[in-house]
């Protein structure tokens, strides 16, 4: 064992100094926000919450939670991310194993019409017509799935993974007289899951926190999202037109200061993702590695 | 490679043709696809609609597929609402351009803003409604006093317009009567000039340090109140009329000084200075919570206001609608902020020229003028809503939610019958008057009287005063061609950006000038088109150009 | 190398069409290339709007033709300009600002020697890539607020300073929207330069040390050269990627204010589009936009591809 000098000693404690701000810089904000969500709404308004809370007052999240279309939001969101991602995944690897064949007839007109699509799209008012008026989509969770099911960078990123396979492995299965079917499965399959698993990842957060689809797919409220129903609390915009409010504006027994109400809406849409990741992110850094690392 | 890409391209190319011959099919079977049968069908014909809420705060849970008070009206149509669809308030011109951008337009459209329908229409996307209103009696009965005014520029009538209300005018405010009194304010001293108020927001400011005496929110939003008191309308960033004539804010001779009072209010923190970037939520917290004295609202709000207080658990506030403080000088011109008496509102109905089901869309509109509609959308259900005693209809009130089937009605507001009629305003100040005794448990009837003697007092001297000014017809009757409106609010976001500068000092007034001179040169051309329209709109209403 | 192997075995390949082996793979192909077909190639055609004065209602086909007009027309706008060169401008912040941070915290986190503390250190690091950009929008806003927002109470309270207006002050809003970026994306962007890291060879610096070369010279010759590639790969992707920018975190945190400093090409668009309803103004830039990127992109990656011997595709 190496003795550490004195100068490491110093280095070593202005580093972990260093790391420990930078937690603080993450989860200082956070810790800030879910204080705010479950303090006395006379704390709140009278800006004395800090880092922790003040009082302890759970009204704002019942009312969240309560809601129709909370309860609605979050399970179109569950089904979204979960029914995309597998068809995803599963669109995604085919097209990966067919793309690295090492041969076939038409493979460099195929990995063209895959790139084009990275980087030339028809905007957005052409893709809303077809979804729309040609294909009757609107208001359909197909609507969601269906148009960002491919994603050519993650084609690209399995294809080399299974690239890296042994070609003998392969070779062996073709020997066998194995089909190209079962050779995916049985063979390919098995040997990359950790890649699939991290790439699923990638594509079941892009679902969970996607809203834009929801603005204009969307004409009825039992088909919003997490993320568009945190929008219309958090960012609710005032038009250029002038806004009249109505005589008669209804009376509701409404008690919660909307600063509480936001931050608590923030707190239940981010709460999901920030449970679960630690136990995913390892897949995660995975994925991004499997992304950088080609032959 | 190079020839690869080729045959891609031509693969591709064939492809679209394919494609845009399945299109060309597909329009033209819509467009010769036209139901005139008229027959009365037993089976309910299918409609579908779109209609905006004009931002009334609907339940978030509200349900807008199943609207009791709606299917009442369609089933005496003998129609079936398949589809609503109600965009978020802010959300409403993104989805009403998407829809048009699809073709697949709603048989019924209720929109916010003739202008955008008439142009629309006149791209052949609504249908002509003047010989519906020729064969229609219930129509022909109800605007038969407003043809001339529901024309578009071309003579065609894409729109009904909300029928007039009796008791509205959109430019009003209402100030914290209650925050008035702690200061030491009697009736007799209520603020009548702006320099009166913004000695009021000092006092305010001096006793409660944590309070924010005025705020507004993103896009200067509810931020008039300065403006108007100098006789600029639209926030100092838009086109309005000026004796007669169509000016842009900055072309006004008293813009700076109203640009050097609000920055005055920001420096002495009579005004947020986070009104730029708040959002409505934020905006809430501060006048629930911060003793904003005055906030804009249309006449009838302002009247009905103390009842959102009341649910926002602020049982002291009392608020009363206000007379704007002009300011002592002949360039102020009243009439630029005054509405004077709206033949027809701004909020329309349209039917779509591709409709399947047109006969049924017309009956639904004809319906939705019905007595029977307009005791929906005023008193809801009898027995659930209102009752009848001695043969007049009372509201029945259940401590605060009582609401029921009401809420679902409001939804519906401004669809053609107008909000803001004198009863209903009445209607809803007797809710309001009942919010506050809830509140309040011990609230005498001698305060609420007060309250309610103030409040009427000031209701009728603001209504008075508007309907002594002539009719403004700038954002009501005039529609600019497609580009204009376009480069318009491209304008109106320059605009915007300049005069926030200029109020918070980020740039000098002389800075100010020449930003200003600037603009109104690249913008020229919409005033001049303003100017051109401005004569046949006056017409309307009976004005004269120039005067 | 099974790379070498692959290529004598591909020289045997038989070209052109073999129904046994290619058939499979067609299937195989079949539905991603007919969902990109109907939700990306069908979709292209719509930029014919582009070269048109397109009418909502009228559609594609009923609408007139302008041919280049409207090219021309954003290229003489002010505006158009203006969010060129803050898209550019704020992509060139994020590479000198935000490209060398995660390199700074790997080779930091490398360092350290409890390596329970160092996991723990990276899992929190990665913890804002998990939440949207409209949380961290809603929590940056939040906490910047000049009112209620925690700094600003700090800055009044503790230091008795005024309240400053981050968001809609030209001159804060970039270094916002900066740090913004970075603390939502350091830490998984850090994950390439650990792997580099671990990759290292630990005899090189048990040889090091042998020499005498004290800590900072094995840094200078073991642990830099050691990144030299990955860096260069990241560094060529990010200068590819100039005229794209995110567009959430904008959209989500600017206001009229700071158009100046922030409006980008993506937003622009948007009020373009769904503001004004000029379709095919926002449609002849975003054509400019995927070309222009698309020549960068292809470009860079070459030039990725001589240097490090990596590249997208």
């Amino acid at each position: 064992m190496i003795r550490k000098s004195t100068g490491e000693k110093i280095f070593q404690v202005v580093n972990i100094m260093f790391m420990l701000m930078i937690i603080a810089a993450i989860l200082f904000p956070l810790l800030h926000i879910f204080s705010i969500s479950v303090s006395e709404s006379s704390a709140v308004t009278t800006l004395k919450v800090g880092l922790l809370p003040i009082g302890f007052n759970l009204v704002a999240y019942k009312k969240i939670i309560g809601t129709n279309l909370f309860q609605r939001s979050l399970f179109n969101t569950v089904l979204v991310t979960f029914v995309g991602t597998v068809l995803s995944v599963i669109v995604i690897t085919m097209l990966a194993y067919a793309l690295s064949r090492r041969y076939f007839f038409g493979k460099k007109f195929v990995t063209y019409y895959l790139v084009i699509t990275m980087y030339f799209s028809g905007g957005l008012i052409p893709t809303y017509i077809l979804i729309t008026n040609y294909l009757n989509l609107e208001n359909t969770y197909l609507a969601y799935i269906l148009p960002s099911l491919v994603s050519v960078f993650y084609v690209i990123v399995v294809k080399s993974q299974i690239e890296a396979v042994p070609s003998d492995l392969v070779d062996s299965g073709a020997i066998d007289g194995a089909g190209e079917f079962r050779i995916l499965f049985n063979i390919i399959i098995p040997v990359i899951t950790p890649t699939i698993a991290a790439v699923s990842m990638f594509l079941a957060l892009g679902r969970w926190n996607m809203w834009f689809p929801v603005l204009l797919y969307a004409s009825k409220k039992t088909m919003w999202t997490l993320q568009y129903y945190l929008r219309s609390i958090v960012f609710e915009k005032s038009l250029i037109e002038q806004t009249v409010l109505t005589a008669g504006e209804n009376i509701e027994a409404d008690i919660i200061p909307p600063q509480n109400y936001q931050m608590a809406s923030i707190i239940v849409v981010a709460l999901p993702v920030v449970c679960i990741y630690p136990f995913i992110q390892k897949y995660f850094v995975k994925g991004i590695l499997a992304g950088s690392v080609k032959g | 490679m190079k020839r690869k890409i080729l045959m891609l391209v031509t693969l591709l190319l064939s492809i679209a043709m394919v494609f845009s011959a399945c299109v060309v099919q597909e329009g033209s079977k819509g467009g010769t696809d036209q139901n005139g049968t008229g027959d009365v069908v037993k089976a309910p014909d299918k409609l579908r609609i779109f209609y905006v809420t004009q931002g009334a705060t609907v339940p978030e849970d509200f349900d807008y597929q199943n609207n009791t008070i709606l299917n009442l009206i369609a089933k005496a149509a003998n129609v079936e609402i398949v589809e609503a669809i109600v965009p978020p308030w802010s959300d409403i011109v993104t989805k009403y351009n998407l829809m048009m951008s699809s073709g697949n337009i709603c048989d019924v459209v209720h929109y916010n803003g003739p202008q955008t329908i008439n142009n629309d229409g006149k791209n052949g996307a609504f249908l002509d409604l003047t010989s519906v209103i020729n064969n229609s009696a219930i129509i022909k009965e109800r605007y038969s006093n407003f043809l001339e005014q529901l024309k578009a520029e071309d003579g065609k009538i894409y729109a009904l317009r909300a029928l007039p209300a009796d008791g509205d005018i959109n430019m009003c405010f209402y100030f914290r009567w209650d925050v008035l009194q702690d200061l030491g304010y009697t009736e007799a001293t209520i603020p009548d000039t702006l320099d009166e108020w913004i000695e009021a927001m000092r006092k305010l400011k001096q006793k409660y340090p944590d309070a924010i005496p005025y705020t507004s929110m993103d896009n200067l939003h509810w931020s008039e109140f300065v403006f108007s008191c100098y006789g600029i309308t639209g926030r100092g960033t838009a086109w309005q009329e000026y004796f007669g004539k169509a000016i842009h804010s900055f072309e006004h001779p008293l813009i700076k000084d109203a640009l050097s009072t609000y920055k005055m209010m920001l420096d002495e923190g009579l005004m947020d200075p986070e009104f730029i970037t708040s959002k409505r939520a934020d905006f809430d917290a501060k006048r629930w919570n911060k003793k904003v004295l005055i906030n804009q609202q249309n006449l009838g709000a302002a009247m009905v206001f103390a009842s959102r207080y009341m649910s926002n658990n602020i049982p002291e506030a009392r608020t009363v609608p206000g007379i704007w403080p002009f300011v002592d000088d002949p360039r102020v011109d009243p009439a630029s902020i005054y509405e004077g008496i709206l033949p027809v509102g701004n909020s329309v109905v349209a039917i779509a020229s591709t409709s399947k089901v047109k006969d049924a869309a017309i009956r639904f509109v004809e319906e939705m003028l019905s007595e029977e509609t307009q005791t929906y959308i005023t008193w809801g259900i009898e027995g659930v809503d209102y009752e009848v005693v001695n043969g007049e209809k009372q509201q029945i009130l259940d401590d605060g939610s009582g609401t029921q089937n009401f809420t679902q009605a409001k939804s519906l507001y401004n669809w053609l019958f107008a909000v803001n009629t004198r009863m209903n305003i009445e209607k809803s100040f007797k809710a309001t008057l009942n919010a506050i005794k809830n509140a309040n448990p011990g609230i005498t009837q001698a305060e609420l009287d007060e309250y309610s003697r103030i409040s009427w007092k000031y209701f009728n001297k603001a209504l008075e005063i508007n309907n002594s000014y002539p009719t403004y017809v700038l954002n009501k009757f005039i529609t600019l061609n497609d580009d204009t409106a376009a480069r318009a609010t491209e304008a109106a976001n320059e605009a915007l950006i300049i005069v926030t500068k200029a109020m918070r000092g980020d740039i000098s007034l002389d800075e100010f000038d020449v930003q200003a001179a600037n603009f109104l040169e690249k913008y020229k051309f919409i005033t001049e088109e303003y100017n051109q329209k401005l004569p046949a709109a006056y017409k309307l209403v009976g004005r004269e150009y120039g005067k | 190398m099974a790379r070498k192997n692959d290529i004598l075995i591909e020289l045997n390949e038989k070209r052109g069409f073999k129904k046994s082996r290619d058939l499979p793979i067609y299937m195989l192909l079949l539905p991603g290339m007919l969902l990109l077909f109907v939700f990306h190639y069908i979709p292209l055609f719509g930029v014919a709007i582009a070269f048109q004065n397109f009418i909502p209602f009228k559609g594609v086909l009923g609408s007139q033709w302008v041919g280049l007009k409207n090219f021309e027309y954003f290229l003489k706008d002010q505006n158009f300009w203006r969010v060129m060169k803050n898209t550019l401008e704020i992509n060139l912040l994020e590479i000198v600002f935000g490209f060398p941070f995660p390199i700074i915290f790997a080779l930091l986190l490398n360092e350290l020697w409890s390596s329970k503390f160092k996991k723990t250190v990276q899992t929190i690091s990665y913890l804002p890539h998990f939440i949207s950009w409209v949380i961290a929008a809603g929590i940056f806003r939040s906490i910047l607020s000049p009112s209620s927002g925690i700094i600003n109470v700090f800055l009044k309270n503790v230091l008795g300073m005024q309240p400053i207006h981050f968001l809609s002050i030209a001159g804060y809003f970039r270094p916002i929207l900066i740090i913004a970026g970075i603390w939502k994306g350091f830490g998984m962007n850090a994950v390439y330069y650990l792997a580099a890291l671990s990759s290292i060879d630990a005899q090189l610096y048990e040889a090091a040390k042998i020499d005498g070369a004290g800590k900072w010279r094995q840094t200078w010759h073991i642990t830099l050269p050691g990144l030299k590639n990955i860096t260069i790969v990241l560094l060529v992707l990010q200068v590819g990627s100039l005229v794209t920018i995110g567009f959430e975190r904008i959209f989500l945190l600017y206001n009229p204010l700071v158009y100046e400093v922030g409006d980008v090409i993506s937003t622009y668009t948007y009020r373009l589009g769904i503001e004004q309803v000029r379709f095919s103004l926002t449609s002849a830039i975003g054509l400019t936009q995927s070309v222009v990127n698309f020549i960068l992109v292809y470009s860079t990656n070459r030039l990725a591809k001589a240097v490090a011997g990596w590249s997208l595709w």
